[in-house]
């Protein structure tokens, strides 16, 4: 719809419009606003941002056109002299805005303007290229030259204005740029996920060995009910008897093996084994003989050793007690007076005490500073807060302590402040419109609060 | 300058796991990624822009994960990401309002409203939504140097399909060079958990270089000449590995001696989104109505009592300024020491996580400006460097076998291992197979099998997440880190269903997809 299509209908045809499109109006707006507000609201740049730029634009263009409105706008048309004199200033900047995107090929040209433009021209290029930004500008050029076809089919006009997917990388990005930071209108929440349901066992047999540390291997297993039929078939009446263990077999130099025993419901298991080894684990049945049934084995793993290393590169030597001090320094210690294993030990020993202890994480927990412990979980304070509130017409200028305040469409404002100790003037001062009344209210506040000793009963 | 006696390499690892929830409105773990944003990152990309602007020298190292780069790149985190900070800037402006007569706290309101107004401009404004391309400036401009990480943080250790593993580090490889131009050079291995054999797979993928904590280093075989003071090749693939430097990450790691515990530093608990009126603060809390934290914090860390003072930026700033001094105090002398012991230029390697400064430590990339700012000016002793600039300079390095390693508690893989979490390794683990038979069966899978295929693979990845047995061994959020976990390996046990069944169902993969959308170029065939 063209904003003339707009202009032609009655407010509340607009409002109705406005409710169909999800756009909000608020109480008091002027009919020129509402279809300003829908007119950006149509194109993607809803809600309170629309509604903002709307009344900016409705009032520079009330005040510099002939106004259709009722009572209230022709209030507004007396109100102030100094509105006449903002209103063109505003409306100027636009216009200079407008023929800049209609020139330009594309909407993405406005960045680039920014980059463009000779030293000295910069303030003013940057000024330029903000106001093209603007979400109203662009399309109002781009709809300039396109009336007809608009007219034609609202209801896709419609579709396309619906909020966005949120995939849709460029619109996202646009949407971001031209409507600046006001976004109101999210993306399109996806429908709930379902929560999934992970299985239980995957109806194999197997076991994997994990290593944790220099001493601990993790190993779990999962052995299918028909393998557990098998063995009973195989073993026949000495199945009840047998019981179920793991054999740890030691791949390394040492070989040998040990055995610990299991329950049947057991799935899982940390094994203490030496330090640099090489480690096989097994999950099997021991029949009442001692005969150990495999039932499946784990890869074999590696335990770190967990100390210096005793191998020694001769093209890189260097005397014992030098090392110990890159040792110690590489560990950030002192350096260790001698040089016996002893104090090689002692540092290996805090070195690895220390490991990981010091770091911290960059979510969840691990703070970097302590939190207070409290003595007793026992707790009070109090804080005050002054709400101020209050209503004058919504072309007053209000100001509290001096400072202006910003008036809610319908005139309505509320403010809330920290209350310190001590006495607050509150002086509260509307002016009104036209400039020609003003009115004023004073209050006074006092506080003072008073903390007693504990009393511990 | 004369050539510095040794160097400082700083590095910052940067993630945060892939959180984005469109099927909510808004979504409370979103936040961790915002609040990133606001407090660290924008921040990073200040300073660099400054440096760049005054033309101060600098080098520092930052990883941004795969999945970190994908939230920056996301619309619709984008979008949200503004509209957090439009909520931020307006309450803000409220409590610029409600503390008029509270000079102190007033000035500090200011403080906030200017700082997020700021941020706003600098994302929004200056780099259209998107930080990826700010980073890949400094890259491009020789002083930042970005590295990558396992494609969705997953903890290698514990990862024994080695498919699976090689998947992790072949997905980021490609997903880096997507957003930033080139191959990476470098990785931080989540969590610096490296096991042997790990280097293999770096190798295939072209990264040249690692980080272990020390003992990986100080515990390799054979001994390391320099401790961890130079950097080691790994046998067979010359793949070279940093070791963190224990006394300059304990100055700022440490919980007691530290400085981010100083008593001017802003206190992290003391939040108004626990201290306000409840009616006043609800519009700026999620849907659930629970109180959280919003950013806006009053006090100092004052000392370990109840009793905060409140918190004065120009105290602050000035420790920072102290403190970044002490630090680079401490490295000249540290290198004067190392060079004579070791007769060489040493490297000192500092990691840290990059959410450390600005996040925990409110004043950290204050820190890190005047840290930078002050090793180009006043001395001549260390300067900065990249591991890739050190590698090109000192080619020639000892061959050691770095041992199995983490920078987690104890210096193993127990964090992510233990009685809260071990259960999600089977599952884990399973996937994985399974993954890697499904690409072995359907090697030219095409139409919608070829795109349950691609998801299967995202759901994996995502399952991988070590912050998932992080969080469940914290203990703070674990529901979600549970929910998590079961979603991602519940959608790809249906999808393996599914394609084996031959019933795939469109409608339903759509929208998993459009949920759990990280690497949307994808190629299932990685896991081949």
């Amino acid at each position: 719809m063209t904003r003339s299509e707009l202009d032609k209908m009655t407010k509340s045809g607009l409002l109705d419009l406005a409710k169909k499109n999800k756009i909000r109006i608020s109480a008091g707006m002027l009919k020129a606003e509402i279809v300003e507000a829908i007119y950006s609201g149509m194109k993607g740049a809803a809600g309170s941002a629309a509604v903002r730029k709307a009344k900016a634009a409705a009032r520079a263009a009330i005040s510099g056109k002939r106004s259709r409105g009722k009572a209230k706008a022709k209030t507004k048309r007396k109100a102030a002299p100094k509105k006449t004199e903002k209103a063109p200033a505003k409306a100027k900047r636009k216009v200079k805005a407008a023929p800049k995107v209609a020139a330009a090929p594309k909407a993405k040209a406005a960045p680039k303007a920014k980059a463009a433009p000779k030293p000295k021209a910069a303030p003013k290029a940057k000024r330029a290229a903000k106001a093209t930004t603007k979400p109203k500008a662009a399309p109002k050029a781009k709809r300039a030259a396109k009336p007809k076809a608009a007219a034609k089919k609202p209801a896709a006009r419609m579709k396309a204005a619906a909020p966005r997917r949120h995939d849709d990388d460029r619109t996202i990005r646009q949407m971001a740029i031209e409507g600046k930071y006001e976004l109101t209108a999210g993306p399109v929440t996806m429908p709930p996920v379902e929560s999934m349901q992970i299985p239980d066992t995957y109806e194999v047999t197997r076991i994997v060995a994990l290593t944790r540390d220099p001493h601990w291997i993790f190993v779990y297993w999962e052995i299918t009910a028909e393998r557990f039929l098998d063995l009973e078939r195989n073993l026949g009446e000495s199945w009840t008897k047998c019981t179920m263990a793991l054999r740890v077999f030691d791949r390394g130099e040492g070989g040998g093996y040990f055995d610990i025993p299991v329950t049947y419901d057991a799935r899982n298991w940390y094994i203490n084994v030496a330090p640099g080894g090489r480690w096989q684990i097994a999950i099997g049945i021991v029949t009442p003989g001692g005969r150990f049934i495999v039932i499946a084995e784990s890869a074999i793993i590696e335990t770190p050793r967990g100390t210096i290393s005793d191998v020694v590169d001769d093209r890189w030597m260097i005397p014992d007690d030098l090392f110990d001090r890159i040792f110690s320094a590489s560990g950030g210690y002192d350096v260790p007076a001698g040089g016996s294993a002893e104090m090689r030990a002692a540092i290996e020993q805090r070195l690895v005490e220390q490991l990981g202890s010091e770091t911290v994480s960059s979510f969840g927990s691990g703070p970097v500073q302590e939190r207070p412990k409290k003595e007793r979980r026992f707790r009070l304070w109090v804080a005050t807060e002054l709400i101020l509130y209050g209503a004058t017409e919504p072309d007053a200028r209000v100001t509290v302590q001096g400072k202006q305040v910003k008036l809610r469409g319908d005139g309505t404002f509320t403010m809330r402040f920290a209350l310190p100790d001590g006495t607050i003037d509150l002086p509260v001062v509307a002016v009104s419109g036209d400039g020609v009344e003003e009115r004023s209210i004073e209050t006074d506040v006092r506080k003072k609060s008073n903390e007693k000793a504990p009393v511990i009963k | 300058m004369s050539a510095p006696k040794g160097y400082l390499a700083l590095v910052l690892h940067a993630h945060l796991p892939y959180v984005r929830h469109p099927e909510y409105e808004d979504f409370l773990e979103e936040d961790w990624f915002f609040e990133a944003l606001t407090e660290t990152y924008i921040p990073m990309i200040e300073i660099f822009d400054r440096f760049e602007e005054e033309g101060v020298d600098f080098r520092i190292t930052m990883s941004l994960t795969p999945s970190l780069l994908s939230m920056m790149a996301d619309p619709l985190l984008q979008y949200r990401y503004l509209r957090h900070l439009n909520k931020l800037i307006d309450l803000a402006g409220r409590e610029i309002e409600r503390t008029r007569w509270m000079p102190e706290y007033h000035e500090l309101a200011l403080m906030y409203h200017w700082r997020f107004t700021r941020a706003r401009q600098v994302f929004a404004e200056r780099y259209s939504s998107n930080l990826i391309p700010a980073f890949r400036r400094h890259q491009d401009a020789g002083k930042l140097e970005i590295i990558t990480c396992g494609a969705t943080h997953g903890f290698l250790p514990l990862m024994p399909n080695r498919k699976a593993a090689r998947a992790q580090i072949m997905v980021a490889a490609d997903h880096y060079e997507k957003h930033l131009g080139r191959r990476p050079r470098g990785i931080w291995l989540a969590e610096c958990g490296y096991a042997p054999g790990v280097d293999e797979l770096l190798k295939e993928a072209g990264i040249r270089y690692f980080f272990t904590d020390t003992h990986g280093i100080l515990f390799g075989s054979p001994r390391p000449r320099y401790g961890v003071f130079a950097p080691v090749y790994c046998p067979g693939t010359a793949v070279a590995a940093f070791g963190r430097d224990r006394e300059s990450s304990k100055q700022v790691w440490s919980a007691r001696e530290g400085y981010p515990g100083d008593y001017d530093y802003r206190d992290f608990y003391r939040d108004i989104g626990f201290d306000l009126d409840y009616e006043y603060i609800r519009p700026f809390l999620h849907a659930d109505g629970n109180r959280i934290h919003t950013g806006i914090k009053y006090h100092r860390i004052t000392g370990p009592t109840d009793q905060k003072e409140v918190y004065r930026p120009s105290r602050a700033r000035e420790k920072a300024a102290e403190h970044a001094g002490n630090f680079m105090f401490n490295r000249e002398k540290q290198v004067e020491y190392l060079s004579s012991l070791l007769g060489i230029a040493p490297i000192i390697v500092s990691p840290y996580d990059a959410e450390l400064f600005g996040h925990w430590w409110y004043e950290g990339p204050e820190w890190i400006e005047f840290l930078l700012r002050k090793i180009h000016y006043d001395q001549e002793t260390i300067a900065t460097i990249t591991p890739s600039e050190y590698l090109e300079r000192h080619p020639k390095l000892q061959a050691v076998q770095p041992s199995m390693s983490s920078w987690g508690y104890k210096g193993y893989n127990e964090v992510w291992l233990e009685g809260s979490n071990d259960w999600i390794y089977r599952h884990l683990h399973m996937a994985a197979d399974r993954m890697v038979e499904l690409a072995g069966r359907f090697p030219g899978a095409d139409g919608v099998l070829r795109r349950a295929l691609n998801q299967a693979a995202r759901e994996l990845l995502l399952a991988q997440s070590s912050d998932w047995a992080f969080i469940m061994k914290t203990g703070t959020m674990v529901e979600y880190a549970n929910k998590r976990t079961k979603d991602h390996i519940g959608r790809f046990d249906r999808l393996y269903q599914d394609i084996l069944g031959s019933r795939i169902n469109d409608q339903w993969l759509k929208e998993v997809e459009s949920r759990d959308n990280i690497f949307p170029d994808i190629d299932y065939r990685v896991f081949a």
